[in-house]
């Protein structure tokens, strides 16, 4: 910064910015420029202050995504812009493969609505509709069912004699006599299910891990970097036309 | 702001394109080497911006910053904004490459608008009437854009009023946080750097080539 020339008062010895304008008063172009230079600090500061305010939101993205889990008798969608921002009240439409409507519904707060298992096979597809032109696609593949086929029957309420062997008072040597009752597809069938109520929750989180595209630093750098090598090839041909038109 | 892939109906994204196409024409034109550098800077903080995330409602919103564009630069702002959602749709998602040209056009147009209409008015020597100028070219490109995507989904089959009034209504602290943003923007450049708002120094204003 350089001293202006409207400042009238000779001085021999330069002096510092800060002290012309507010210690030696008395004009009123003086005090005219330190109110400007006031101004100025105060909008170069509030447009620091902004950058840095704003600096910590660049995690999030704003691209929508859907991810669907099959349950035992149903199957529940996630809806989400990033992982912190549920998409509340979007409408979510289950589909045919071919694209056939079956139903719709509305995400909750959390951003999850659930349906009724179909009774279509085959992959099933699921668009959220986040309002505003976002929207987001999820084919859910008939293999993601957890493995119930048989389950369902082994699970169908057991034998008469089964249940009043569990509820009659069971001493070490009656269990013995029942443990044959209960055959091996039976545990398999329990554990089978225990396992997939349980692995529900993580299962989703891996896909969440896997399938959440929220850009990173990576992706801004080379973003950045497109534009510095795009503004490099502008500059260079705008530099052979300059001159191939100079003679 | 951005509209998905797969919402619009062909029609809508053809028309879309056709006038980015023209704008971009127009915009290249007009941009003179000396404009390269601030338009390219520009471009990086318009690719930047719509990472800024204003969580609000059902929805979020982000910063779009087109105001800012038009008012430095005019007509130049369709292919600096072209850059940007080129590499936003490439590398963060945002948008796509089938509804790049009626992106482009939704966020430029409204730059280019305001920013050539409320040009006298930056460039006017009263104290106080660059700080108004900067305040509605900040918001008021924000506005018309939300209005455009508005219009743009009605045309494709979306239910208008509703889909209207989400966009406009989720984009309403954007308008605002850019309308200060913008204003300070400009009395800031004023200040430091007049010529990057001065006419003289930029014909890109009037869409003629040097």
């Amino acid at each position: 910064m350089s001293y202006s020339p409207k400042r009238s008062r000779p001085t021999d010895s330069p002096q510092p910015l800060l002290w012309s304008g507010s210690l030696v008063s008395g004009r009123k172009i003086r005090s005219r420029g330190w109110l400007r230079r006031l101004t100025f600090r105060l909008t170069a500061a509030f447009l620091g202050v902004l950058t840095g305010a704003l600096v910590p939101g660049l995690a999030f993205g704003h691209s929508v995504y859907i991810f669907a889990w099959g349950q035992s008798d149903q199957i529940c969608t996630d809806s989400y812009f990033s992982r912190k921002s549920p998409v509340r009240g979007g409408r979510v439409l289950m589909k045919t493969a071919d694209g056939t409507l079956i139903e719709s519904a509305t995400t909750d707060e959390k951003g999850s609505v659930c349906f009724n298992r179909p009774k279509a096979e085959g992959n099933l597809l699921f668009v959220v509709e986040a309002g505003q032109g976002h929207q987001a696609d999820f084919t859910f593949r008939a293999e993601d069912w957890p493995a119930l086929t048989d389950d369902t029957v082994a699970l169908s309420p057991p034998p008469a004699a089964a249940t009043d062997l569990a509820t009659a008072d069971i001493s070490s040597t009656e269990i013995a006599s029942v443990q044959p009752t209960l055959d091996i597809n039976t545990i398999r069938a329990v554990v089978r299910q225990e396992l997939a109520t349980q692995l529900g929750p993580i299962n989703k989180q891996l896909v969440l891990q896997s399938e959440d595209q929220t850009p990173g630093l990576r992706e801004i750098i080379g973003g950045l970097g497109w534009l510095a090598g795009v503004f490099g090839l502008a500059f260079w041909w705008s530099a052979r036309r300059r001159r191939a038109k100079t003679p | 702001m951005h509209i998905s892939e797969g919402l619009m109906s062909a029609p809508v994204l053809a028309g879309g394109a056709a006038l980015a196409v023209a704008g971009m024409a127009v915009g290249l034109k007009s941009l003179r080497s000396e404009d390269i550098p601030r338009a390219s800077i520009l471009s990086a903080v318009f690719f930047v911006a719509s990472l800024i995330h204003v969580p609000i409602g059902p929805s979020s919103a982000h910063l779009v910053l087109n105001g800012l564009i038009g008012t430095i630069m005019g007509w130049a702002a369709f292919p600096i904004i072209f850059m940007g959602l080129l590499l936003q749709g490439l590398l963060f998602n945002f948008g796509g490459l089938t509804t790049l040209g009626l992106n482009t056009f939704n966020m430029a147009a409204p730059a280019v608008l305001f920013g050539v209409m409320l040009r006298p008015i930056v460039n006017s020597q009263q104290p106080w009437l660059p700080w108004v100028a900067g305040f509605l070219g900040g918001g008021l490109p924000v506005l018309a854009s939300a209005i455009l995507v508005a219009i743009a989904l009605y045309l494709s089959g979306e239910q208008f009023k509703f889909v209207a009034l989400q966009v406009i209504a989720g984009n309403l602290p954007v308008i605002i946080i850019e309308s200060v943003v913008v204003m300070f923007c400009v009395k800031f450049l004023k200040k430091v750097c007049p010529e990057i708002l001065d006419p003289g120094a930029s014909n890109a204003l009037e869409g003629v080539s040097a």
